[in-house]
């Protein structure tokens, strides 16, 4: 066959058509332009959310690092750090704990020493600021904000003095309190809300500390391949040679967790780009097909489908040509300028330019995922144009009518009522229905997920299940002199301070317990199993208690709680306890340490002297009716090895004359409220030994990342609804131009505009609630999927931000049932005759 | 008493350049009275269908008046407009514009509940019945032939018992048994329910079983046969 040179009628027709559709063309670019700058900005703004989740958790731990060996051998460091798996290798230890900072007690804030290693690669990189430089001199101290916090230094000052009075903790050295002179080398900020100073190699020297003391030296290692599995944990122990009671602080579910996570984005990412997808293959094909009669028209005059295919092809570049790079350019506007406004705005704090790296692998994506959407799209209609008979492209009609019509005839069937029009018109196009149906399902169902995503990051969310109460008052006196610091006075201010909506008291005493084979046998041997156990000295260990059950080796505490403390602590037991035998000190819950299940404690009655109660020679008993873990412990302090009681503060009061309040801890009637916080810190701020836990200075402290956090969460959550609302706003706009004949005709026969409008209304909220009914069937559970997959903290629970969603709910419901309302009394403006002929 | 007339109706288009203006409509003074047949017959292009669209305020003239039974229909409104045609007149288009989703009972009682009134099923089964589609009753239609679908167009126009019929080419896509007998039917109800009817037709002999017949030609009237006006 002749090749026939026919590349200039091509471009011209291409040209021409385009022109001569300019609008419809100019819309199709436009959406085009819109999935561009959508998807663009969803990646590069979940990129930046994900960056920024994961450095707020790096700060939380306060260290970055992926395993850790405890109490090392020189040998073992030395063997660790020639590993090729083995990145880094710094060695961290705890060496002394401050007491007090000139009178005022700290809540045992703990010294260590890190070597330049472990500093700079492991430490520096979970602080989201430092000042000043590393100790070096002996006397020389680094803070964390928080400690500096607790003890009243509001503007620090490097080589300001601090008077301390700390303890070393090496072994055997009856935590013997010294009192010296130290000076600020720097101060730095982290997110794990705990009391730390770093000190010089020399100090550390001073205290006689060595990393192989038992839980006091931690070789901290971060890998070349930060997933591993436990294979190569068991290989690694192997190759370090571990001894006595070491170990290797691992996470043996890392590649799980990490293939979890990976699955669930790549799966939020796939229906992102499903419904940018959408959105482009909608628009262009109702679009491209509008003209297959055109095409038709061109082919009866001699055009071949090649050259058909062509000049299809060519105008959707056309349009891609001109949506795509704006699509880009309003992308990086909204990087660049937009979201570093916003979230300067809500934190004046945070400089403007250090927010949102550019990414140039979202952009490329976003423009390489449009074109070939842009492509596949515009292949359809194409090809149906090409494949079809002259007179049959002519004759094409895109939205087709009910093409399997069976006789219609039902009793309950009334298809002419205007609620059944408006049901019959949803499913009338069933492509249509189900790409309206799937768009907006995959994009709620999104919505949904990165909204229980977001909340689940949220700070004040992580924060609220981590600590139960907004502020804790705690005497720092206990197991000591036991000063009465807590009274009753206090706490009654505490209550009636505005905006305090609860007061908890826990208190404790010391409590002795008779050796009881019979209750906790089981548990003093799986306790004796753990490595925080010497296995050897369980003999000798448990013939010492025998003989003297009140040393404090042994003896342990009777801990006091509340009504409202009582709910919190069965909930979360999941509800093993009878409320009225609780509160009249019939059973107990028992703490146990190190060990997992009840050790068949749970049922035994055990057998209690109180040697500050009323009658200390008394023997009472209770029945322990659960166990629970450290986390449920309300009280601070703990005593020996036997488990910590935990009964109803009414019992106390009938053992006690004066029961010691150990902490205090306060609700908010608004949480985080920075009034009831201020007024609340003044009821104790003469006591230089109360210590306090707030949640509003941990959430203070971590308020940076968190902005950014909420600024690119709920950018992406409205990016996904906007998506979610554009796709039906096309589709409609389409549907109703598509109708325009027939809603002509309806007029013509008596309709009015007004009943027009209402079952386009209804068509809309049909459309709304059958939508939102899928995204609630499919969304919830993959919310909940994704949650567990890609939760990073320990204690948080599923749940979904309901007024939010219900907010969103309505506002798409809004816009379903007023959009085709709106588009029907915009373009339907003609007289009937011109609009039944327009569609001719 | 006249139910529709026309005063210096006038409908003009422009072409797509702008250069042309074609007159479909160039001042027609037109009186109707009521309970009349008339027939409008003329050439293809001649405006027949405009007056038809004017007549039931389908379309709005470029200038002159349309008065329906005493009311000037370029001052009401759009729904107005719309109830007053649902209620007074039933149309008849040439392509039967019936609605693809419903079945052929559904549009026909269609105009009436739009009104909020119950169907006379009765007359309904009647017409139905005398269009020959009973049997077609709940058929969509996809499913009928373009005879039988105007038929149904018909049937829609009479449901109402509207004061004003206004056909186009009623008979159009019908056999002569047919068509006889639809008229015979228009005719039938025309005098029953003293309906004024207004049809369009090409056919001559058609056109003579109305009581009065006018020409148009380029879009005015240019003969009509007057002394048939009284008739019926």
């Amino acid at each position: 066959m002749l090749k026939v040179n026919n590349k200039t009628v091509i471009k011209e027709v291409a040209a021409a058509t385009w022109k001569a559709n300019k609008k419809r063309n100019f819309l199709t670019a436009f959406a085009i332009f819109l999935s561009t700058f959508l998807i663009a900005t969803i990646i590069s703004l979940g990129m930046s959310y994900w960056t920024t989740l994961q450095e707020r958790q790096r700060y939380m731990s306060g260290i970055d690092y992926d395993i850790a060996l405890s109490e090392p051998r020189d040998k073992q460091a030395k063997k660790a750090r020639s590993m090729e798996q083995i990145k880094y290798a710094g060695l961290l230890v705890k060496c002394a704990i401050i007491e007090k900072y000139q009178d005022k007690a700290l809540d045992k804030a703990r010294i260590y020493w890190a070597d330049d290693t472990c500093w700079e690669n492991m430490i520096l990189p979970a602080l989201e600021k430092y000042n000043g430089h590393y100790p070096e001199k002996e006397n020389e101290l680094m803070l964390s904000s928080s400690i500096l916090k607790s003890m009243g230094i509001k503007n620090p000052v490097s080589g300001m003095k601090l008077p301390l009075t700390y303890y070393t903790l090496e072994p055997d050295s009856d935590e013997a309190l010294i009192t010296k002179e130290f000076l600020l080398s720097g101060w730095f900020t982290d997110y794990s809300g705990r009391g730390k100073a770093y000190a010089s190699q020399k100090f550390y020297k001073t205290t006689n500390v060595k990393p192989t003391d038992f839980t006091q030296g931690s070789l901290k290692i971060k890998l070349q391949n930060p997933l591993y599995s436990e294979k190569d944990i068991l290989a690694m122990q192997n190759k370090l040679k571990l001894t006595d009671h070491q170990i290797i602080e691992a996470d043996p579910d890392t590649i799980s967790n990490f293939i979890s996570t990976v699955i669930c984005l790549s799966g939020m990412l796939l229906m992102v780009f499903a419904s940018g997808y959408l959105f482009i293959y909608n628009t262009l094909y109702i679009s491209v097909s509008k003209d297959i009669r055109y095409y038709g028209q061109l082919k009866t005059v001699g055009m071949t489908s090649v050259q058909l295919k062509k000049v299809i092809n060519r105008q959707s570049l056309i349009n891609a040509l001109i949506g795509i790079p704006a699509g880009i350019a309003a992308a990086l506007m909204a990087a660049k300028i937009i979201i570093p406004k916003a979230i300067n705005l809500i934190n004046p704090v945070m400089d403007e330019t250090m927010v949102i790296p550019v990414n140039f692998l979202a952009f490329g994506t976003a423009a390489l995922f449009a074109l070939a959407v842009n492509k596949i799209s515009s292949q359809k209609p194409a090809s149906i144009a090409g494949n079809c008979s002259p007179i049959e492209a002519i004759r094409y009609t895109a939205v087709s009518g009910t093409s399997k019509a069976k006789h219609l005839k039902s009793k309950k069937r009334d298809g002419s009522s205007i609620y059944a029009m408006a049901m019959q018109n949803i499913f009338r196009d069933k492509k249509q229905a189900i790409v309206i149906f799937t768009s907006f399902t995959v994009a709620i169902s999104v919505y949904l997920c990165t909204a229980v995503y977001i909340m689940a990051n949220d700070g004040k969310n992580i924060l609220g299940n981590s600590l139960n109460y907004d502020i804790s008052f705690q005497n720092e006196t206990t197991l000591e002199e036991n000063k009465p610091l807590i009274t009753e006075e206090k706490i009654e201010q505490l209550e009636k301070t505005p905006g305090i909506r609860s007061v908890q008291k826990i208190t404790s005493t010391e409590m002795v317990v008779p050796y009881q084979e019979n209750v906790y046998g089981n548990y003093f041997k799986a306790l004796y199993q753990t490595r925080y156990f010497p296995a050897d000295t369980y003999k000798t260990d448990m013939e010492n208690y025998k003989k003297d059950p009140a040393s404090p080796y042994n003896a342990t505490r009777l801990i006091g709680i509340d009504n409202a403390a009582f709910q919190k602590l069965n909930k979360s037991l999941g509800n093993p306890l009878n409320k009225k035998d609780f509160t009249e000190g019939k059973t107990a819950v028992a703490i146990r340490s190190f060990v997992e299940g009840d050790c068949g404690m749970v049922g035994k009655t055990v057998r209690f002297f109180l040697p500050e109660g009323t009658e200390p020679k008394t023997e009472h008993t209770i029945k322990i009716a659960a166990t629970g873990g450290l986390e449920d412990k309300p009280a601070h302090f703990s005593g020996g090895i036997v488990p910590e009681l935990i009964v109803s503060n009414q019992y106390v009061q009938k053992l006690m004359e004066k029961p010691y309040v150990e902490a205090v801890q306060a609700e908010y009637k608004e949480p985080y409220s920075e009034k009831t916080e201020a007024k609340a810190l003044s009821v104790f701020q003469q006591e230089k030994e109360i210590s306090h836990t707030s949640k509003l200075e941990r959430y203070l402290e971590m308020k940076n990342t968190e902005t950014k956090a909420k600024v690119l969460g709920n950018g992406i959550a409205l990016i996904m609804s906007l998506l979610a609302v554009l796709n039906y706003l096309n589709m409609m706009a389409a549907s109703v131009q598509n109708r325009s004949q027939e809603l002509a005709t309806l007029e013509s026969i008596g309709m009015t505009a007004k009943q027009t409008k209402k079952m386009l209304g209804t068509e809309g909220a049909g459309y709304a609630a059958i939508s939102i009914a899928l995204s609630l069937l499919t969304g919830v559970p993959l919310s909940y999927i994704v949650f567990q997959s890609m939760n990073l903290y320990v204690g948080n629970t599923y749940s979904a931000p309901w007024g939010k969603n219900l907010i969103f709910f309505a506002i798409i419901t809004f816009l379903c049932i007023t959009v085709p309302v709106l588009i029907y009394h915009r373009t339907q403006k003609a007289s009937i005759i011109a609009r039944m002929r327009a569609s001719d | 008493m006249n139910i529709l007339e026309t005063k210096d109706l006038k409908k003009y288009y422009e072409t797509d350049s702008k250069e042309t203006i074609v007159k479909a409509l160039d001042g027609v003074n037109l009186s109707i009275q009521k309970g009349e047949f008339l027939s409008i017959v003329g050439t293809s292009g001649s405006g027949k269908s405009t007056l038809l669209h004017m007549l039931g305020g389908l379309d709005n003239p470029t200038s002159g008046k349309v008065i329906v039974d005493g009311n000037d229909i370029s001052k009401m409104t759009k729904d107005e407009l719309t109830i007053f045609r649902r209620r007074k007149i039933g149309f008849v288009f040439q392509n039967y514009n019936l609605l693809p989703l419903m079945n052929v009972y559904e549009n026909i009682i269609l105009p009436i509940k739009l009104d909020g009134i119950r169907p006379d099923k009765n007359y309904v089964e009647q017409i139905l019945s005398i269009l020959g589609l009973t049997e077609k009753k709940y058929a969509m239609p996809n499913q009928l032939s373009g005879g039988q679908q105007q038929r149904v167009a018909l049937a829609r126009a009479l449901a109402a018992k509207p004061a004003i019929i206004l056909a186009d080419e009623p008979t159009g896509n019908l056999d002569s048994r047919t068509s006889q007998d639809v008229l015979g039917l228009i005719k039938t109800t025309g005098e029953r329910f003293c309906q004024t009817i207004v049809m369009i037709t090409h056919n001559e002999e058609i056109a003579q079983m109305a009581g009065r017949i006018i020409r148009l030609e380029d879009g005015k009237i240019c003969g009509g046969d007057v002394s048939n006006a009284e008739s019926k």
